[in-house]
């Protein structure tokens, strides 16, 4: 008992006695300097940038939707995916509810070997797809979205995952930015969690996607530094997407389609309020897993395939430059500084290390609890998303360590053995080509 | 110079079995010179270049359709063999040099043998009606010692099955006996214990609109029906992932990628090909899966797969029960002839449309209509001798696709129409009858003859209710 008092009494010193700025900033210089600009002070200039322009976004976003209705141009809407047959259902019913009718649904089966062929076949007949092809030779997520796009009839082309459902107006919202600004040549939509309530670790993420793509993405849009249009629901421009060549191996297509767009000179959009519901892992294991991968894309796509966007690019951009440029930062280089962070802190307070913890802890916390106001501010779902506020004690160890560890491991080994090719993500075929020709 | 061949002449052979040597189209029925006594078997010598002339004179003289001629050996001159083919193989008995020929001696001692062994009753009324013209059939396979109905493909028969009925034919897709027909008469024959199933051939499918199994079938572009599609394979290329059919990467004579401008040098290793597609030179459109389109070549509706009528087919052979009571003669009485079409009694023709009115579904899809005629006919009055088919009837017996009756002095049509045709088919019915009415004033100038009635059964209405309608 008594270990507890003198544990409080700690952070309690740590807060009065011994708090100061001085004493802040050199102590938890990480948190206030590199993440507390990123993470917090960005959401609270979205925040407000939403509730200065909103007449004007309104109003804008009113002219482009008359605009886009009276043309009603062809969609192609492309689910590419593998075994994906029970899901497909769910999504083309929800496409049936779209504000939006005039699309066409290609589904590409990439070399299932469940019964989506089946499925797939009796949903062309009822009419709920228009075009069904079915590669029988696995060649990867990438393969599949090419040859769907290559049979699309669209003027814009729709990418979706087949496990994903979409809001009534999303296909609607997010074809508007291609109204407001002709030059906008991809748009991102926003990718939220559908299974938030299955347990811990699927409230976790829906409370990070809620934070890290709606109001995240809305941060790097403002700046012009958007990088990257969700695979899960994601609209490009026909022919641009055709000038680009479409999609190259993955893993990261999303990522690498959207750099390939901003070199090509095109701009990129984020549509906060265009919702794609999507199930997420359910377990911590499949999650770690899932980012790891996620980590090495970055590493292989941002840091290798596309480091001439940094200053050799023959289409230069300081902003593509600079949106190359804080993905790496944070995503890779802080997370190395933050371990040596961590030991530092460490070792100047080895006295009270556990109080320093508790302390960060308190801090992230209100960093995230004003996050989570500016969320509830922005969402357009606000109650259902209130319980995930409960969560927010956890926010932390979830994304301070749980996260930043999975992206460690996944940088650590892309960088040194460049274990992406191996994943079985993508088929050996396709990886082994990649990797000869050091793509 | 040779002399002029005879229309026809009798000649003997080695067994001193008198052959009728037919020499041109000759009408064996009305050459008054010939009995059915005078000869024991028939041998087709026409050499006509038309082939129909040829098939007519066949025809005149079959076994199964000339009354002088019933069940008697019948071959054909082997200088028409290769001409008139497989046909004719069902045809006749066989095929021989001329008639003293040595193999048609002995195949006519041999159907004669048969014919003795079980116990063949050769003398029958004339044919009027479709179940007579079965059983006749029936009969005339006995005689050669068919017991099977053979159950192969046969060109020419609507439901493409079972050589027994080609007999039944006059020219390809004219046949006389309805698919519903058949049905009713092999059930009749399972029930009396005459046939027995041996053994299943197949299920074939049927057009939904006439049961014919002559279907076309066509893969069509889902998106605007052509069948103008073409095939090809799929290529993905392992360095860029491109994936696109083969003709995009052709570029002079290699094959050479669009997106990255790589050329594709080895399959497996810079690229595979996983799938195929279909293109439609009409309209352009890609896909997976064509569609299926079917047209019936008869009546050339067309359907799809999923609309045509699935039937066993099944082979069935006599029981000895049947081959004795085909033999003898003796099915006539034992076999109920309601199911036939053709003429029959008036209780059939009543029973029938009580038959008919038991399977509503199936009359939703085909209506029944009635015409009625009020004949005067002073042969009905005072017939020949020995006259047991009242003139007029033969004289109608063209008329196989309707089925009817003649009661009193009231003669009945009836005839399955499909909805929508109703109107259509009454007028071409009466027309028909009409001329055969017509045709047959000219050789009985008495007669007189006036329609009274025409009706359609509808599934609601009560079939006691019309049938006193309609004899009213």
């Amino acid at each position: 008992m008594d270990y507890v008092f003198a544990f409080i009494d700690g952070v309690v010193a740590c807060f009065t006695a011994n708090l100061s700025w001085h004493y802040l900033s050199t102590t938890f210089w990480f948190l206030i300097f590199i993440e507390f600009p990123r993470y917090c002070v960005l959401d609270l200039i979205v925040l407000l940038r939403q509730g200065l322009t909103w007449r004007k976004r309104g109003e804008r976003a009113a002219l482009a939707r008359r605009q886009l209705f009276a043309e009603k141009p062809l969609i192609t809407i492309l689910v590419p995916g593998k075994n994906e047959g029970l899901n497909i259902y769910q999504l083309v019913k929800s496409l049936r509810e779209q504000t939006y009718h005039n699309f066409e649904i290609i589904v590409v089966d990439d070399g299932s070997d469940d019964a989506t062929p089946l499925i797939c076949k009796d949903l062309v007949n009822h009419g709920y797809i228009t075009k069904y092809f079915r590669l029988v030779e696995r060649g990867g997520k990438a393969s599949a979205a090419n040859y769907g796009a290559y049979h699309a009839s669209g003027k814009y082309i729709v990418h979706l995952d087949a496990d994903s459902s979409l809001d009534r107006d999303a296909i609607e919202k997010i074809l508007l930015p291609f109204y407001i600004d002709p030059k906008v040549k991809g748009v991102g939509g926003c990718v939220k969690v559908r299974n938030q309530d299955r347990n811990m670790c699927t409230a976790m993420q829906a409370l990070e996607y809620c934070k890290t793509i709606q109001i995240g993405r809305m941060g790097t849009d403002l700046l012009g530094i958007y990088h990257i249009i969700s695979g899960a629901f994601g609209a490009f421009d026909a022919q641009a997407l055709r000038d680009v060549g479409y999609w190259d191996i993955g893993p990261g297509l999303d990522g690498d389609i959207t750099q390939k767009l901003r070199k090509a000179g095109y701009k990129v959009k984020f549509a906060y309020d265009a919702i794609c519901m999507t199930n997420v892992p359910e377990k911590w294991y499949a999650l770690y897993k899932q980012r790891k991968r996620w980590s090495k894309s970055l590493v292989r796509f941002r840091i290798r395939k596309h480091r001439d966007i940094l200053w050799s690019d023959r289409n230069f951009n300081f902003l593509n430059a600079i949106s190359n440029l804080e993905n790496i930062a944070y995503d890779l280089v802080f997370n190395y500084i933050w371990i040596w962070y961590i030991i530092d802190l460490f070792m100047a307070n080895t006295d009270r290390v556990f109080e320093i913890f508790v302390v960060a802890w308190i801090i992230r916390l209100a960093f995230a609890m004003m996050s989570f106001f500016c969320m509830q501010c922005i969402t357009e779902r606000p109650r259902q998303e209130r319980h995930l506020g409960a969560y927010l004690l956890f926010h932390t160890f979830y994304t301070g360590y749980f996260l930043r560890i999975a992206r460690l491991v996944g940088h650590t080994q892309e960088l040194l053995l460049r274990t992406s090719y191996k994943d079985k993500w993508n088929p050996r075929k396709t990886s082994e080509v990649a990797q000869i020709e050091g793509l | 110079m040779t002399a002029l061949r005879k229309p026809y002449e009798i000649v003997s052979n080695v067994n001193q079995r008198r052959i009728l040597v037919i020499n041109d189209v000759v009408d064996v029925e009305k050459e008054e010179d010939l009995q059915f006594e005078d000869f024991d078997a028939i041998f087709i010598n026409t050499i006509d270049s038309v082939l129909d002339s040829v098939m007519h004179a066949i025809r005149m003289a079959s076994p199964l359709q000339s009354e002088k001629c019933r069940f008697k050996p019948c071959f054909v001159t082997r200088r028409l063999k290769s001409w008139i083919g497989y046909t004719t193989d069902i045809l006749v008995d066989g095929y021989g040099s001329d008639p003293q020929d040595a193999l048609v001696a002995q195949t006519i001692e041999e159907i004669y043998a048969n014919m003795m062994r079980c116990n063949f009753f050769l003398g029958t009324d004339p044919v009027v009606t479709h179940a007579e013209e079965v059983y006749r059939l029936c009969r005339y396979a006995i005689s050669r010692g068919q017991y099977t109905f053979s159950s192969q493909p046969t060109p020419g028969l609507n439901s493409g099955y079972m050589a027994l009925y080609f007999n039944t034919l006059w020219n390809q897709e004219h046949e006389r006996l309805q698919f519903k027909e058949r049905e009713y008469f092999h059930q009749q024959l399972l029930e009396m214990g005459y046939i027995r199933k041996k053994r299943f051939i197949d299920k074939i499918h049927l057009c939904p609109n006439c049961n014919r199994s002559h279907l076309l079938f066509f893969e069509t572009c889902p998106k605007c029906g052509s069948s103008d599609i073409k095939q090809e394979d799929v290529i993905h290329h392992f360095r860029c992932a491109h994936v696109a059919p083969e003709s995009a990467y052709e570029w002079d004579g290699e094959l050479k990628c669009p997106k990255c401008k790589h050329k594709l040098l080895h399959i497996g290793v810079d690229y595979d090909k996983p799938s195929a597609v279909n293109t439609c030179n009409q309209c352009g459109e890609s896909f997976m899966y064509s569609n299926m389109r079917v047209q019936c070549a008869v009546c050339r509706r067309p359907t799809t797969p999923d609309k045509l009528i699935p039937l066993d087919v099944e082979e069935y052979e006599f029981t000895p029960d049947g081959i004795r009571a085909f033999a003898n003669n003796d099915v006539v009485m034992t076999i109920s002839q309601v199911g036939f079409f053709g003429h029959s009694s008036m209780r059939d023709f009543e029973d029938y449309l009580r038959q008919a009115m038991r399977n509503t579904e199936e009359l939703e899809k085909e209506f029944i209509v009635v015409m009625r005629y009020h004949v005067y006919d002073p042969n009905l009055l005072a017939p020949k001798f020995g006259e047991t088919v009242p003139r007029l009837v033969r004289r109608l017996r063209r008329l196989y696709n309707y089925k009817s009756a003649l009661h009193g002095n009231d003669y009945y049509f009836l005839c399955r129409v499909n909805p929508g045709e109703v109107s259509v088919k009454q007028a071409e019915m009466d027309f028909e009858i009409r001329s055969e009415f017509d045709d047959y004033v000219t050789r009985c100038p008495d007669f007189q003859y006036d329609l009274v009635s025409t009706s359609v059964l509808h599934p609601a209405e009560d079939v006691e209710t019309f049938i006193n309608r309609i004899s009213d």
